[in-house]
């Protein structure tokens, strides 16, 4: 799995690959972990290139999107493949965690809330 | 032969004499042994004898353990900083003999001590009584703490397997306990057939199910599935059991979905702490009705076949319980009489992968649940346990995996 790390008007992208499971976990955590030390945290997991995640993977977008909600910013995540997809659904997660088809959308979804709040 | 030749070859022997006693009584002295800090201060003394030394001291600075330090002495001429220094100062230089260079020694001499390889300590030894410090000296040192070393790691290879083996029992006791917490005998209901089982992965598990008969003799079950494995997950579990049990019995008739909620804003802090969440599958049967009350907070998968159709899926409306402050899930009804048949199991089942890596499945859990349908429930369990098994073919089990049966019995 390759963790790439870039930063849009703000906003910062963690891109996963491969698996999303217990071993892959701790760099995700660690990195998530920092992200949200900054206020609010604005955080878009792209998981394109995911292709299985397990309970871990989930507990840890878990974990960031609850951090970022009590600091008042969001995690959300784009680019589900159907396997990954139906995990989400199945878990009902889908209803918990704010999914996109692309980047330009999962982006666009902090300058609405922005927008909205102003 | 020359004299010195000859004198030089006596004074060979009786060092090598010297030093085959003192390794000699190094491995009576060893022997006796059971603990790293006792085999140490035995060094330091058979050290300080049979070098004639006035002092001496060994320090033993192994990862993950503490410093063992001890020291034999008259008066305080090798403390613990200077055994420390040494030890740092010795990684450079592989052993130095020093003669009134250091206020206090007449000679001193200080040398590695290796465990697997690695210098983790050092002996000290001043002042001989009989003369300076030599080469012949430093050789004899040497021997002993070589010799010693070896006896060091035997110690800590055996402290280790006591310390694992210690481990391992408290597994088993943990595990004996969350056997103890699933339902024990077969439970009674009329009208329905129950069977249930569950089997951690590791030693214990996040993966439970339970059954319970109130004082209004109403029957409910759960099936649930904290994220994780192991420990922290078997923990987590347990409370989710014991809140769960609570709302069902003091909890004035609570519906399914109020039972849910109820778990989840008494353990949502828990669960964020942790950094964890449970799926949770929540139903009672109303044997007046014959109906099964269920809500689902993010369970998967759970099967439902009424009595001569097939079976379906049951997909979950709640989010599992410590994701959000509330789990939304809803109150549904299934008929449930004769034939009817439910299946609440974990991911275990469906997820267990072949040699080759691919799933089991949800679809053959479904077409085996419409093969096994009108068999008891004990026996469909077993069955569709057994598939998964052969299916992954001693692939070792990734996930726990947990199995709930109920079939509608004739009233």
């Amino acid at each position: 799995m390759v963790i790439g790390e870039m930063k849009l008007e703000g906003i910062d992208i963690l891109t996963l690959e491969g698996r999303f499971d217990a071993h892959t976990v701790p760099a995700a955590s660690k990195w998530l972990e920092e992200v949200t030390a900054k206020l609010p945290p604005q955080i878009v997991v792209n998981m394109e290139d995911v292709n299985f995640v397990d309970s871990a993977g989930l507990a840890t977008l878990v974990k960031g999107m609850k951090r970022s909600r009590e600091l008042d910013g969001n995690l959300v995540i784009f680019g589900l493949q159907q396997p990954v997809k139906i995990i989400f659904e199945l878990t009902r997660l889908d209803k918990a965690i704010d999914i996109f088809d692309n980047e330009d959308d999962a982006v666009a979804s902090f300058s609405q809330a922005y927008v909205d709040v102003n | 032969m020359s004299e010195v030749t000859t004198a030089e070859l006596a004074a060979e022997l009786v060092n090598s004499q010297d030093q085959q006693l003192a390794l000699y009584e190094l491995s009576q002295a060893m022997r006796q042994k059971r603990s790293i800090e006792d085999a140490v201060k035995e060094l330091v003394h058979l050290v300080t004898r049979t070098m004639k030394a006035q002092a001496a001291g060994v320090i033993v600075a192994v990862p993950d353990r503490p410093q063992i330090v001890s020291q034999f002495q008259e008066n305080a001429i090798i403390s613990e900083d200077g055994l420390r220094i040494w030890l740092h100062q010795i990684q450079a230089s592989p052993y130095y003999i020093l003669q009134n260079q250091v206020p206090g020694y007449e000679s001193l001499l200080v040398l590695p001590l290796q465990l697997n390889e690695d210098i983790v300590g050092v002996l000290a030894v001043a002042n001989k009584v009989d003369g300076l410090m030599a080469s012949p000296d430093r050789k004899l040192g040497q021997a002993i703490v070589n010799q010693a070393g070896i006896y060091f790691e035997n110690l800590l290879f055996a402290e280790q397997r006591v310390a694992e083996a210690r481990v391992q029992t408290e597994l088993k006791l943990a595990r004996d306990v969350q056997m103890q917490l699933l339902p024990q005998r077969p439970t009674d209901v009329p009208g329905l057939d129950i069977a249930g089982f569950s089997e951690p992965a590791l030693h214990v598990g996040g993966d439970t199910y339970d059954f319970l008969v109130d004082d209004h003799q109403q029957f409910h079950v759960c099936v649930g599935d904290v994220s994780g494995k192991g420990m922290p997950a078997a923990l987590l579990m347990a409370m989710v059991r014991t809140t769960l049990r609570n709302a069902w019995q003091f909890g004035e008739q609570a519906s399914p979905a109020t039972a849910i909620e109820q778990t989840n804003a008494s353990l949502y802090d828990d669960f964020t702490e942790t950094s964890m969440f449970a799926t949770l599958f929540v139903a009672t049967y109303d044997a007046e009705e014959r109906i099964l009350r269920y809500a689902n907070a993010g369970h998967s998968p759970v099967i439902y076949r009424p009595h001569g159709g097939t079976a379906q899926l049951l997909v979950a409306d709640g989010v599992p319980i410590g994701v959000l402050t509330e789990s939304q899930v809803e109150d549904r009804s299934l008929r449930f009489g004769e034939g009817d048949l439910l299946i609440i199991s974990t991911d275990g089942l469906n997820e267990a992968r072949n040699q080759d890596g691919e799933l089991f499945g949800q679809e053959s859990l479904l077409n085996l649940t419409d093969n096994l349908a009108g068999r008891p429930a004990a026996t469909i369990a077993h069955e569709l346990l057994t598939a998964v098994d052969i299916y992954a073919d001693g692939q070792p089990q990734a996930d726990d995996q947990t199995l709930v049966v109920i079939r509608g019995l004739a009233k």
